[in-house]
């Protein structure tokens, strides 16, 4: 590896602390970690003239233990599926249409809104974790980096006015507050929901990682589904 | 010396994490599946802790020192955006929108259907 690429994994991991320390003192959204460090670093290589690739010569030892990170996940999983056994039903019902319709709402909003082709197609895992929602758009051929962005701006969002939209909506109940939250705002759903909780909490974490498989398994066989219509991605 | 144990603890669930990525990611090329391979693993690893296959103490430290810093590792992959800026700009209104309205049907729907068939406490 280059002296360049060292120092750009460096500069990378530096950011990406400072970010974390920056969010954990202030607890406010637009500190959000993963988001500031990837405009910091955007705004870095436009001011240094770095091209991508030179900049993801140091950066692909990072994004190499993406794949190992998202097995990881099934840990947290297994952990909380012991805690809703007795509403498996309720649950199950709800994450799977949960999981359909936020992949159907993305993909048709953004088509009938004339997004390109590979634009609708990235947009199609919006309600999966930020790591699973990129793996998904890898293997469907779309913008993994746009994924990204989306999935955890649209989080931040949900983690904001989330609880509030549920109290609107008449939804009461700790499991379902926790479950929407996880299930739609992933991370940052989660978080705001250990806030209400620990039904909430425990709840939330378990939906945001059935929603991302969810949103795996269901994303090829929605986009395949609507490009059988012409008028369709 | 709890330190070296600590460390190999943490190395074998690194290895064995990565075993499981790579295992998905042969299975969907095996099957030719369009699902992520990672995602595989997920669900070979969620399976292998409930069934007590793999100890979750073993698992542990690597599982969740990956799963802390699970931010970092994305950003790298995120910063490709610097080379998608005039697709993002071209559609950015397609964008938000469909951002907003999934965001908003995922919450609803979950939420509402949880509430109606959960069983009363």
């Amino acid at each position: 590896m280059s002296g360049g690429a060292t120092a750009w994994l460096v500069v990378t991991v530096g950011i990406y602390l400072a970010a974390r320390a920056a969010y954990q003192r202030t607890r406010l959204a637009v500190f959000n970690p993963a988001l500031l460090s990837i405009a910091a670093i955007i705004g870095l290589l436009t001011v240094t003239r770095t091209p991508y690739t030179q900049y993801n010569a140091g950066g692909q030892l990072l994004s190499f233990w993406l794949g190992p990170a998202v097995v990881a996940l099934g840990l947290p999983l297994a952990r909380q599926l012991a805690t809703v056994r007795r509403n498996a039903v309720a649950i199950a019902a709800g994450l799977v249409a949960g999981a359909f319709v936020g992949i159907l709402v993305a993909v048709t909003t953004a088509h009938l809104l004339g997004a390109a082709p590979l634009v609708v197609l990235s947009l199609a895992p919006r309600s999966a974790t930020t790591p699973i929602a990129m793996a998904v758009t890898a293997r469907l051929g779309g913008i993994p980096a746009l994924s990204a962005v989306v999935s955890i701006v649209s989080g931040a969002i949900g983690g904001f006015v989330g609880v509030g939209l549920l109290r609107m909506a008449g939804v009461r109940s700790p499991l379902a507050i926790g479950l929407a939250l996880g299930g739609a705002a992933h991370g940052l759903g989660t978080a705001r929901a250990a806030d209400e909780g620990h039904i909430e909490s425990a709840s939330a974490g378990m939906a945001m990682g059935a929603v991302g498989v969810l949103t795996a398994l269901l994303a090829p066989i929605i986009i395949a589904a609507l490009r059988w219509f012409p008028r369709h991605p | 010396m709890p330190l070296l144990a600590g460390a190999l603890r943490l190395a074998a669930g690194m290895l064995l994490l990565l075993a499981l990525s790579f295992t998905g990611s042969w299975l969907v090329e095996l099957a030719h599946a369009p699902v992520p391979g990672s995602v595989v693993g997920m669900l070979l690893f969620t399976a292998l802790l409930e069934s007590g296959v793999l100890p979750l103490e073993i698992m542990r430290p690597a599982a969740e020192l990956l799963v802390r810093h699970l931010a970092l590792l994305y950003v790298p992959a995120g910063v490709a955006l610097i080379s998608y800026a005039s697709v993002v700009r071209h559609d950015l209104f397609a964008i938000t929108a469909a951002g907003i309205a999934s965001l908003v049907a995922v919450l609803l729907v979950i939420g509402r259907i949880v509430q109606r068939l959960e069983r009363s406490a």
